[in-house]
């Protein structure tokens, strides 16, 4: 009892896989399946290698090759995440500035006030001192 | 799947010497209705008329035709290829192909097989060509 083995080639078409040959030589089918995906007739080609065991009567199917423009697309992503990042550096933003709190606000308003105050409280000293000696 | 009718010998001049065209229509049952040079210089005969039960198993044309009923069941081509001992016990190593053919004017896609297109070659073991 012997173990057969054949490769089909599936293409992807109208939403589905469909045969479209078959070999029993690998390198047959693997040279077939990258011709045709090089043709760009179909979105997705694969070989799938097929073993049947007659002494068991049980097949084993496993894909040895597949070529998809998706794969080819998610290859070109996954390789320019990994890259290493180049980019230019942000320009330095000016530190922000420190708000002043409020107390010293507060402060600050206060002094301003008694200074316009003192002011003219002199002032008002002075206009009567000069009407006293006048 | 190509249409049998769409097919010329012709057409591909350097291939034909070694390609055969079998009618699998009900009332052939598998028939060689033509065939290359090579075939009938390989066989010492022109094998055209003779069913694929009457090719003998030792010969290219004959191990050729032996997975046809694989490429009928399924409707693609197939390529199988090997080595035997042919009928002169000459070891020939082969390597062989089959593509199904239909109607001129299928009734719905993927219609009835009507032919099969064939080309098989092969050469001695020992490395010189047998063809």
């Amino acid at each position: 009892m012997a173990v057969m083995k054949i490769f089909e080639i599936h293409v992807y078409r109208g939403g589905n896989w469909t045969i479209d040959s078959i070999f029993d030589d690998l390198d047959l089918a693997l040279c077939e399946a990258e011709r045709m995906d090089r043709g760009g007739r179909f979105s997705a080609v694969r070989v799938v290698e097929e073993t049947f065991d007659e002494q068991t009567e049980k097949a084993r199917t496993r894909t040895v090759f597949r070529s998809t423009k998706a794969d080819k697309i998610n290859a070109a992503t996954k390789a320019r995440v990994e890259a290493p990042l180049r980019t230019v550096a942000p320009p330095r933003r000016p530190p922000p500035r420190r708000k002043s709190s409020l107390s010293s606000q507060v402060i600050m308003a206060i002094l301003l006030l008694s200074l316009i105050v003192a002011g003219g409280l002199g002032a008002i000293y002075l206009i009567n001192t000069a009407n006293g000696f006048g | 799947m190509p249409a049998r009718g769409a097919f010329d010998p012709e057409a591909i001049p350097e291939l034909w010497p070694w390609c055969f065209l079998i009618d699998v229509e009900a009332r052939a049952q598998g028939r060689i209705v033509a065939a290359g040079s090579g075939h009938h210089d390989f066989h010492g005969r022109n094998p055209e008329g003779m069913s694929l039960a009457e090719l003998p198993e030792a010969t290219l044309l004959g191990q050729a035709v032996a997975f046809a009923g694989d490429v009928l069941e399924r409707k693609v081509p197939a390529s199988y290829g090997g080595n035997f001992i042919d009928i002169h016990g000459r070891d020939l190593l082969y390597r062989s192909i089959l593509l199904p053919l239909g109607e001129d004017r299928p009734e719905h896609e993927g219609g009835r097989i009507v032919a099969l297109l064939g080309g098989a070659n092969c050469r001695v073991r020992d490395g010189s060509s047998a063809g």
